[in-house]
C-alpha cells in the first residue's frame, strides 16, 4: 500500500499542477507529465518544508501534498475537472479498444517493442540495487542521510560524524538535491530500491515525446521515433542506474519539447510547462544555466520578432524561481563558497573572467577533437544521423529553425562548457562527466530528426507550422 | 533547380525511403541489438536468481569490493568506528571513504593512521584488506602494515588442510653415541579430539587416511582463530630425554604447530608449543625442543610443584593466526581497548600462550605496562618461537622508555621472523630516537626492501635523508608519502616537500 502511495501521491500532485497549467492534454501525456512534474514538486515541497523547520517525514510531506492537491482541485473546480474526469473515464474501455484496433501491424509492433523495453528497463532497475559508484557515494548516500537525519543540516553533520577526519560535505551536498530527495521519499514510503523512479521516468519521456510529435507527424512516425528514443543505448543504460544524468536529460528535454510546442501553438500553458521543467532540470543538476541561456537567446529572438515580450520574462521567472534555491541554501546553511561549474549560475562570473581565454584556437581544435573522439564515444551514431538528415532535408530545417537552433545552441554551449572545464580539469578530468552530460541532448536531437524526416505527403496536406508562420495556431489539435 | 512536381515527388519519395527505411531502421536495429546486449546478462541473472538477496545482488556487481565491507558490517556493531586502508592502489575501492561510508552505513569510518590506532580510543575496529587491481609492486598487498592490538580478528572463511603423521613422544638415551638412539614411548593414536579452542570454525573433514602409513587428515574452515587445540590424552612422565614430535603438511605457511600439555605435581596445567610450519604444501618435522627444561623453568617461576611433571596431552594447533600483514587477506579486527571480560575468559584452567598474549594486550590497552610485560613473558616461556610476543614485550619496554631492552626484544623478533617489515621499521625508529642514524637508516632500508609501502616509512626515510642533507633522496621519499591521499600523516610529507621545493628554487 505504502509502496503504491509513494508513486501515486506525487502523481496526484503533478496531475493537479498540470491541470492548473494546461487544461487540454491527451490522457497518456498527462499521466507522464503528472509523474515527472509531481516528483519535481514533491521534492521542492520537501525542501521548502525542511527550510521552514519541518523534518523529512512521510506524515509531513503527505499532509502538505494532500493539502496542496486538494486546494488546487477546489481552485480548478471552475474548470469542471470532475466532469472532465468523468468524460475521460466514461467508455474508456470502448475507446481504448477503438484506438487499439486502429493501429496497423507495424504500429502494433512498435508499441509492443516500446512497452517491452520500458518493462525491461523497469525489471533491470528494480532488480539491481543502487550500485554505481557515484550514485552510491553521492546521491543515494545523501538520500540515506536525509532519511536518517530528517534534515539537510542534520544529514551534513551526520556525514561529518560518519566519515571522520574527512570533509566530504562539499562533494556530497554541493549538487542539487532532486534525485536524492526522490530516493528519500521512496525510502520513507518503504521502498528498498529507489531506482524504480528512473524507468518510470523513461515511460513518462516516451509518452510526452510521442504526444509532442503526434500532432505534427504521422502516428507511425511518432511511434518509430518513440521507439528509437526509448532504445537509445546510452540513455537506456542510464535509466537502469541512478545517476542524475537521465533525470536531468528528461527535465531539460521536456522543457525543450514544450518550448517548441509553445512556439508552434503559442499557448501560455506550454511556455509555463517549459519554464517549470527547465527549473526542475536545474533542481537536478547545476549545469542547466548555460543551456537555459541558450534557449533564452533563441526565445528572445523569436519573441521580439513575434512581439511576445512577456514570454522570455515568464520563462526566466519560472526558471529562476527554482534554479538558485539549492545554491543559495548551500551558501547560507553549509557556507559553500566555491564557484560552481561552468554550467551553473554560480559559474557565470567564472565564465566571464575566463572569457578572454576563449580565443585559443589550438585549444578549440583540441576541444572539437576531444568532443568527437572521446565525448561522443557511445552516441556518435545519433550525431551521424543528425548530420546526415540535416543535410539531406536541408530545406526543412528552415521550417523548424527554432528547434534546429535549440539543437545547435545546445551543442555549441556544450563545447563552450567543455572548453572552460578543460581549462581547470584538463581533458582527462572532464571526459567522464562530459560523456554523461551529452545524454541531455539526445531526446531533443531525436525530436528534431523526427520533425524533419516526417513523411512529405503528410506535410504537403497540412499547413506545417514554421517559425515564419507561427502566430496562428496551425496544429491539428490546436484550439 | 527546376524540377517538375512529379519529379520532386519521386525525389522526396526516394529520400524518404533512404532515410526512413534505410538509415532510421538501421539505427533502430543497431540500437535494439545494443540494448539487448546490455540487458541480456541482467535478464539472464534475474531469471536464474529471481530471489537473490540485496547482498548477493551487490556482490555479483562489486565482487570482493562489496563482499568485504558486507563482512565487516556483519561483524561489527552499528556504533563501531572503523579504520580503513589508504585510498591508493591496490585499495582504490576498499579504501574509498564514501563507498565505505555507504557500505558500512551507519558505522563510522576513520582513515589510516598507525599512531591513531593506539591514541584514538574512539576507534574500535580496523579493516584488514588485501587489495585488488594491479599495483606496480606486489609487496603493496595486505593492509594494515602496522601491528594492531587485537582482541579478535574475524576474517573471510579460510580452509586449512593439515596432514599429520608420526605424532609421537620419543625417548632418547642420554648417550647420543648409540646407534639407534630413539624409542617411541607413545605412537599409536585414535583421531585427535578438539580440546581447547578460541575460534569460529567448521570441521569439513577429519579422518584417518590409510595410505602407506596412516595419516590423520584435518580440514577446517576458520572465520576467527586465536588458538584451536586438537589433542589426544597421554600419560608420560616428562624427563630430560623426552621429545614430542610429528610430521605435518599444511596448505598454508605458519598455520599449525605442535603442542604438549604438561601437568605438574600440584595439578597445574600448561601448554607448550613448537615453532610453526614454515612451508606450504610440503612435509616438515615439528618438534618441541627442550620441553623438560621449559616446563621446569615455567613451573619453578610460578612456584608450582615441579617434582613430578607429566605430559598429559599432545597434539596440534591448526588454528594458529597467520603472519602479518594479515594473510587471511580480508576481515576486521576488533581492537583491544581493555573491555570488560566475562569471568574466566582469561582463566581457562590451563596456561597457554594465546591466553597470555590476550592478557598482555588487555593490560597494554589499559596502560598497565608491568602486568602486560609479565603476561607476555609468560606467553614467551610457553611459546618462545612466537616473534610477536617478543615484539610486544619490546613495545612495552619502549613505553617504559627502556630502549636498550626494546632493541633487544625487537632484534629477537627479527631473528625469528626476518621478513616482517614492521619489525625493521620499529627498530629503525628506536635507533633514530637514540640518535644512531646509521643503524636507523639500515633498518629502515631493510623495511623498505621487504615492503616499501606505508606513509610512515617513506616519511621516516625522508626525514633521515633530510638530516643528512641528501635532498634528492629525501624528496623522493616525501613524494612517495604524499601519494597517500587522505592519510593523516600526509601533511608532514607535504610540508617537507614544500620546504624542499622552496630550497631548490
Amino acid at each position: 500500500m505504502m509502496l503504491v502511495l509513494a508513486l501515486l501521491l506525487p502523481a496526484l500532485l503533478g496531475l493537479t499542477i498540470s491541470w492548473l497549467i494546461v487544461a487540454d492534454l491527451a490522457t497518456l501525456e498527462r499521466l507522464g507529465l503528472s509523474y515527472a512534474l509531481g516528483f519535481g514538486f514533491l521534492t521542492l515541497v520537501m525542501f521548502l518544508l525542511n527550510v521552514l523547520g519541518a523534518k523529512f517525514s512521510l506524515f509531513n510531506t503527505t499532509i502538505v501534498v494532500l493539502v496542496i492537491s486538494g486546494g488546487l482541485l477546489v481552485l480548478l473546480k471552475r474548470r469542471n475537472w470532475p466532469g472532465l474526469l468523468r468524460s475521460k473515464t466514461q467508455n474508456a474501455f470502448r475507446r481504448m479498444k477503438e484506438i487499439v484496433s486502429s493501429f496497423s501491424l507495424f504500429e502494433g509492433i512498435l508499441i509492443a517493442l516500446v512497452i517491452f523495453f520500458v518493462l525491461s528497463s523497469l525489471a533491470v532497475s528494480v532488480y539491481w540495487p543502487v550500485w554505481w559508484s557515484d550514485s552510491l557515494t553521492c546521491y543515494d548516500l545523501r538520500a540515506k542521510l536525509f532519511h536518517e537525519a530528517e534534515s539537510f543540516p542534520g544529514a551534513m553533520s551526520m556525514l561529518r560524524d560518519r566519515v571522520l577526519r574527512e570533509n566530504y560535505g562539499f562533494y556530497v551536498f554541493e549538487r542539487p538535491p532532486m534525485t536524492s530527495l526522490v530516493h528519500t521519499w521512496l525510502y520513507l514510503c518503504g521502498w528498498s530500491n529507489p531506482k524504480v523512479f528512473y524507468p518510470l521516468l523513461l515511460l513518462s519521456l516516451a509518452l510526452i515525446f510521442y504526444h509532442s510529435l503526434k500532432g505534427h507527424v504521422k502516428r507511425y512516425h511518432a511511434l518509430l521515433f518513440t521507439l528509437i528514443l526509448v532504445t537509445t543505448p546510452y540513455m537506456y543504460f542510464h535509466t537502469t542506474n541512478s545517476y542524475t544524468n537521465f533525470t536531468f536529460a528528461f527535465y531539460f528535454s521536456v522543457a525543450g519539447f514544450y518550448l517548441y510546442r509553445w512556439v508552434l501553438r503559442e499557448k501560455m500553458g506550454l511556455l509555463v510547462l517549459s519554464g517549470v521543467f527547465m527549473g526542475l532540470a536545474s533542481w537536478t543538476r547545476k549545469e542547466s544555466t548555460i543551456f537555459f541561456l541558450g534557449y533564452l537567446i533563441i526565445l528572445l529572438f523569436f519573441s521580439i520578432s513575434r512581439r511576445r515580450f512577456s514570454a522570455p520574462l515568464i520563462f526566466c521567472l519560472l526558471y529562476f524561481s527554482i534554479a538558485p534555491l539549492w545554491d543559495v541554501y548551500a551558501r547560507v546553511v553549509f557556507h559553500f563558497m566555491r564557484a560552481g561549474s561552468p554550467g551553473a549560475i554560480s559559474g557565470i562570473p567564472a565564465i566571464l573572467t575566463t572569457a578572454g581565454s576563449l580565443l585559443d584556437i589550438v585549444r578549440w581544435r583540441d576541444v572539437l577533437i576531444f568532443f568527437w573522439k572521446d565525448v561522443l564515444t557511445w552516441v556518435r551514431i545519433v550525431f551521424y544521423l543528425l548530420i546526415f538528415t540535416t543535410l539531406i532535408y536541408i530545406e526543412r530545417v528552415r521550417r523548424h529553425l527554432f528547434l534546429f537552433l535549440m539543437v545547435v545552441f545546445n551543442i555549441v554551449l556544450f563545447l563552450v562548457g567543455t572548453y572552460l572545464t578543460t581549462l581547470t580539469d584538463g581533458f582527462a578530468g572532464s571526459v567522464g562527466s562530459a560523456r554523461r552530460l551529452v545524454l541531455m541532448f539526445l531526446p531533443t536531437i531525436w525530436y528534431f530528426v523526427a520533425f524533419i524526416t516526417a513523411e512529405s505527403r503528410f506535410l504537403n496536406t497540412q499547413t506545417e507550422p514554421s517559425i515564419s508562420t507561427v502566430g496562428v495556431d496551425s496544429s491539428p489539435t490546436g484550439r | 533547380m527546376g524540377l517538375s512536381k512529379p519529379s520532386r515527388r519521386v525525389v522526396f519519395k526516394i529520400r524518404f525511403l533512404v532515410v526512413a527505411v534505410g538509415a532510421l531502421l538501421w539505427v533502430l536495429t543497431h540500437q535494439i541489438v545494443e540494448v539487448t546486449k546490455f540487458s541480456f546478462p541482467s535478464w539472464s541473472h534475474i531469471l536464474r536468481n529471481p530471489t537473490a538477496s540485496y547482498d548477493q545482488r551487490m556482490m555479483s556487481q562489486w565482487g570482493t569490493d562489496y563482499r568485504f565491507p558486507a563482512f565487516v558490517r556483519d561483524h561489527t556493531p552499528p556504533g563501531a568506528v572503523i579504520m580503513y586502508p589508504p585510498w591508493v592502489a591496490p585499495w582504490i575501492n576498499q579504501g574509498n571513504s564514501l563507498l565505505l561510508a555507504y557500505f558500512l552505513y551507519p558505522r563510522r569510518i576513520y582513515p589510516e593512521g598507525y599512531q591513531k590506532v593506539e591514541t584514538n580510543k574512539a576507534i574500535t575496529h580496523v579493516m584488514v584488506a588485501w587489495g585488488k587491481g594491479k599495483p606496480a609492486d606486489w609487496r603493496m598487498y595486505g593492509w594494515p602494515k602496522f601491528p594492531v592490538n587485537s582482541r579478535r580478528f574475524f576474517h573471510f572463511p579460510r580452509e586449512r588442510e593439515i596432514f599429520l603423521a608420526q605424532l609421537s613422544i620419543e625417548s632418547f638415551p642420554s648417550d647420543t653415541s648409540l646407534k639407534n638412539p630413539t624409542k617411541n614411548v607413545v605412537s599409536s593414536w585414535p583421531l585427535l579430539e578438539n580440546y581447547l579452542s578460541n575460534s569460529e570454525k567448521e570441521v569439513n573433514r577429519h579422518e584417518m587416511l590409510q595410505l602407506e602409513r596412516p595419516l590423520e587428515y584435518l580440514s577446517l574452515t576458520y572465520t576467527s582463530n586465536s588458538y584451536d587445540y586438537w589433542t589426544n590424552k597421554v600419560k608420560v612422565i616428562l624427563t630430560e630425554n623426552i621429545l614430542v614430535k610429528a610430521r605435518v603438511r599444511a596448505n598454508l605457511r605458519h598455520s599449525v604447530d605442535l603442542i604438549a600439555e604438561v601437568a605438574y605435581g600440584d595439578g597445574k596445567l600448561a601448554v607448550f608449543e613448537s615453532s610453526p610450519n614454515r612451508q606450504q604444501g610440503s612435509w616438515e618435522e615439528l618438534a618441541i625442543d627442550d620441553l623438560y627444561e621449559k616446563a621446569k623453568r615455567y613451573g619453578a617461576l610460578l612456584g608450582w610443584n615441579t617434582g613430578k611433571i607429566e605430559i598429559t596431552r599432545i597434539g596440534i594447533n591448526p588454528g594458529l593466526p597467520l603472519e602479518m600483514p594479515y594473510l587471511e587477506k580480508y576481515g576486521v579486527i576488533e581492537l583491544e581497548r581493555g573491555q570488560e571480560r566475562k569471568n574466566g575468559e582469561f582463566d581457562i584452567g590451563v596456561d597457554c600462550a594465546p591466553i597470555f598474549v590476550a592478557r598482555g594486550n588487555f593490560y597494554g590497552a589499559k596502560n598497565q605496562i608491568g602486568k602486560a610485560i609479565a603476561s607476555y613473558q609468560r606467553a614467551e616461556m610457553l611459546n618462545p618461537q612466537d616473534a610477536w610476543v617478543h615484539f610486544n614485550i619490546g613495545e612495552m619496554y619502549r613505553k617504559q622508555g627502556k630502549l636498550d631492552k626494546t632493541i633487544e626484544e625487537y632484534r629477537r623478533a627479527i631473528e625469528l621472523e626476518p621478513n616482517i617489515a614492521w619489525f625493521h621499521f620499529a627498530l629503525g625508529d628506536v635507533y633514530r630516537k637514540e640518535n644512531r642514524a646509521d643503524l636507523a637508516l639500515e633498518s629502515l632500508k631493510r623495511a623498505a626492501q621487504i615492503d616499501p609501502s606505508g606513509i610512515w616509512l617513506q616519511n621516516a626515510l625522508g626525514d633521515l635523508y633530510l638530516e643528512r642533507k641528501m635532498y634528492e633522496k629525501a624528496y623522493e621519499h616525501f613524494e612517495a608519502a604524499s601519494r597517500y591521499k587522505l592519510s593523516v600523516d600526509r601533511t608532514h610529507a607535504e610540508k617537507a616537500l614544500e620546504w624542499l621545493r622552496r630550497r631548490s628554487s
